[in-house]
């Protein structure tokens, strides 16, 4: 049997009196890609904060399962260390804080394996990884999201994720603001992370062009805080004829 | 998470036992003021301005434009703690007692390591020096102002207290009154010393004043970086220390002023520093404050000519029960002059950081320009943080710029650091070791490396 990475079970997350999330139910088990579409206002990144234990989020009902345990009550930081990580949208930048320093001390604090951050993150092997994403190698020394365009933000979060290697990864719109090349140097990255580590995506998107490159197991449409459907990829080319509204 | 104060992480805060072979009572008098001269055996123009210091001292009120100093009584203070009956070169020879403090502190496994020569200042005198033979051979001077006085006597003559007179404010008629120990540094032309010197200042006795004066000559195309470094024993009872920095950068000179303030929080900290600067030169006071109850200082500099240059990097931390009250202040009266003065403040824990800056600049002051620069950052809900630049231009032809956030650290920034495994703590450290990250590049690495530590030891989860 396939191991459970994420169970969402009857799910209601608000923030102060409002609901957002309402009773979701979501299973990913291990080495799968979901897809998580809708349009905009949805409640998609949400729910990707919610599995991250934002501390503005405050669950309802339910809860969030990570490897059977109930993590509703996990710290962020504790979430991250058990193997989940959020690729955000709009990360905020560090100003003095250089992107090597950065990622040491997160790999030092989030490796499963006893390795030495330091070794494991030398400016070598920083620069091959940048160098996968089409990046420039004076990255290592830049302040982390400072000054990054865009299209900088995203691939810094991919070379996170190449670095951390975690287990659940929830991609937040790490498609919006990328060109082609871009866009396929990172999900060139990201499926062969997926094939080394067997990770399992959560993959947030308003757009189906990043299915091209990365092939989803299933497919989930959410709309006013709800999942209205869940299908295979051929829900895919059905959003893309139809939209929305019409499921 | 508990929150730890200040106090209980002081690491500086032991004391040793009173090893002190002459103090004067306390309180402050002519006859105190001639007693410290007469047992420093001092030429009669030195006991004269000290006397007259005194007076002005007298007649000068407590300022009331900053801090509220109302608890510091004057009366309630030794004004001269003789530590030992002589200096020494090698550590060997000094006083255990005193030798034990400074081995605790690290100073002579620094000397070794990373300067060109030190100083140590235990109470009123400094009891240890010591400068590389190359330097002395080049003719460069760094001893105690008192031995200076002895040794040096025109030269000490000709540049003591012209930049800093007595009548410039209360404390440093205070300091000319009773002064003693600081250092004396002479740079000859063109002589440029690579490696940094350092001073260490020590307040060991209870209810104490140290008062020290430094005195730095740049000579023309020379080049100097100092460093000092202080801390004290942790008393009920407050203690003053209120020092005067004198600094002449002459025409194409570089000197660098390095301040690592550490002061136990029963210290009132309230000193003036400042340096005159020739065509071309360049001064840069890098003033970090960490310690003391209260810190009231603003180094500054005098663009006298053509083309000088003057950058003030400030950063303080304010904790529980501390005023870091700190700031820079420029004055242009030449062309082609340039100042900048950048703070970074952090508040915690209930602290207050208040940055006050002034920048003249006057009349013929053409091309001049200025940036000014403040940033604080508070922690929690309790620190506060305040700002008061403040400009006066007399010359159209000039360019000032000015910048200045005060801000909590941002939720946004400590959720994303969480979000990558680091604890709340964790992510609050690397937020403000980036915050700072524009000073500790300008300061030699195992400094910063220390400073690192030490922020990192102040810095505890909310």
């Amino acid at each position: 049997m396939t191991k459970s990475m994420l169970k969402i079970r009857n799910l209601e997350v608000g923030s102060g009196q409002k609901t957002i999330i309402k009773k979701i139910n979501l299973l990913i088990k291990k080495g799968e890609i979901h897809f998580l579409l809708g349009p905009n206002g949805a409640g998609k990144s949400t729910l990707g904060l919610a599995i991250m234990g934002h501390p503005d989020l405050n669950i309802k009902q339910g809860e969030i399962r990570f490897k059977n345990k109930n993590i509703n009550k996990k710290t962020t930081d504790e979430r991250a260390r058990m193997g989940i990580f959020l690729a955000f949208q709009q990360p905020v930048g560090f100003e003095g804080v250089k992107l090597l320093e950065f990622l040491r001390t997160s790999l030092n604090k989030t490796s499963l394996l006893k390795i030495d951050a330091h070794t494991a993150t030398t400016r070598e092997t920083l620069v091959s990884n940048l160098t996968k994403l089409d990046m420039d190698k004076e990255f290592v020394d830049r302040f982390l999201n400072w000054g990054f365009s865009g299209g900088e933000k995203r691939k810094s979060e991919v070379l996170q994720l190449l670095i951390l290697k975690p287990q659940l990864i929830i991609l937040d719109e790490i498609d919006s603001g990328l060109d082609i090349d871009s866009l396929r140097y990172v999900t060139r990255a990201l499926s062969r992370l997926k094939r080394e580590s067997n990770a399992s995506f959560l993959v947030i998107t308003h757009h189906s062009r990043i299915a091209q490159f990365l092939k989803p197991d299933f497919v989930h449409i959410m709309t006013q805080g709800e999942i209205i459907k869940s299908a295979g990829k051929k829900l895919i080319g059905h959003i893309e004829k139809y939209g929305y509204k019409n499921i | 998470m508990a929150i730890k104060t200040y106090k209980e992480d002081y690491r500086y805060g032991f004391s040793m036992p009173d090893v002190s072979i002459y103090r004067t009572p306390k309180g402050l008098s002519e006859k105190i003021v001639e007693k410290i001269s007469y047992l420093k055996n001092e030429p009669a123009w030195m006991r004269k301005f000290r006397l007259k210091s005194y007076k002005i001292f007298s007649a000068k009120k407590k300022p009331t434009w900053g801090v509220n100093l109302s608890n510091l009584d004057f009366k309630d203070i030794h004004y001269f703690v003789r530590p030992a009956d002589k200096q020494s070169n090698n550590w060997h020879n000094v006083p255990k007692r005193i030798k034990d403090t400074f081995d605790k502190l690290g100073i002579p496994e620094a000397e070794k390591k990373i300067f060109a020569g030190i100083g140590a200042q235990y109470d009123s005198e400094v009891i240890y020096h010591s400068l590389k033979q190359d330097l002395e051979k080049k003719g460069v001077i760094f001893m105690d102002t008192d031995g200076a006085l002895k040794k040096y006597p025109d030269l000490f003559k000709e540049y003591f207290g012209k930049i800093v007179p007595p009548g410039d404010n209360k404390f440093a008629a205070l300091n000319s009154a009773v002064w003693s120990g600081g250092s004396f540094i002479y740079v000859p032309k063109n002589v440029s010393v690579e490696i940094p010197l350092q001073a260490y200042f020590r307040i060991n006795a209870q209810s104490m004043g140290q008062f020290e004066r430094t005195l730095i000559v740049a000579e023309e195309g020379s080049n100097i970086h100092y460093l000092e470094a202080c801390s004290a024993p942790l008393y009920t009872k407050n203690s003053l220390h209120s020092a005067v920095v004198e600094i002449y950068v002459k025409k194409n000179a570089k000197v660098q002023y390095t301040t690592i303030q550490n002061w136990s929080n029963n210290v009132y900290n309230l000193v003036t520093k400042r340096a005159f600067v020739k065509e071309e030169g360049s001064m840069r006071w890098l003033d970090g404050n960490i310690g003391s109850k209260v810190t009231m200082k603003y180094p500054s500099g005098v663009l006298q000519e053509k083309g000088a240059k003057l950058e003030v990097l400030s950063f303080a931390l304010a904790s529980k029960n501390q005023i870091q009250d700190a700031g820079g202040k420029a004055i242009h009266l030449a062309p082609y002059t340039s100042s900048s003065i950048i703070s970074k403040s952090i508040s915690q824990n209930g602290g207050k950081s208040i940055f006050r800056a002034l920048t003249k600049m006057a009349k013929n002051a053409k091309k001049s320009k200025t940036h000014m620069r403040c940033d604080a950052l508070m922690l929690d809900d309790n620190s506060k943080a305040e700002t008061f630049p403040s400009f006066q231009i007399d010359e159209n032809d000039v360019v000032a710029t000015h910048e200045a956030t005060v801000g909590k650290i941002g939720r946004e920034q400590l959720f994303y650091l969480m979000s990558r495994g680091l604890t709340e703590e964790e992510a609050t450290k690397m937020i403000v070791s980036g915050f700072l990250e524009p000073i500790t590049k300008e300061i030699p690495l195992e400094y910063a490396v220390e400073l690192n530590r030490l922020m990192n030891m102040e810095i505890k989860g909310f």
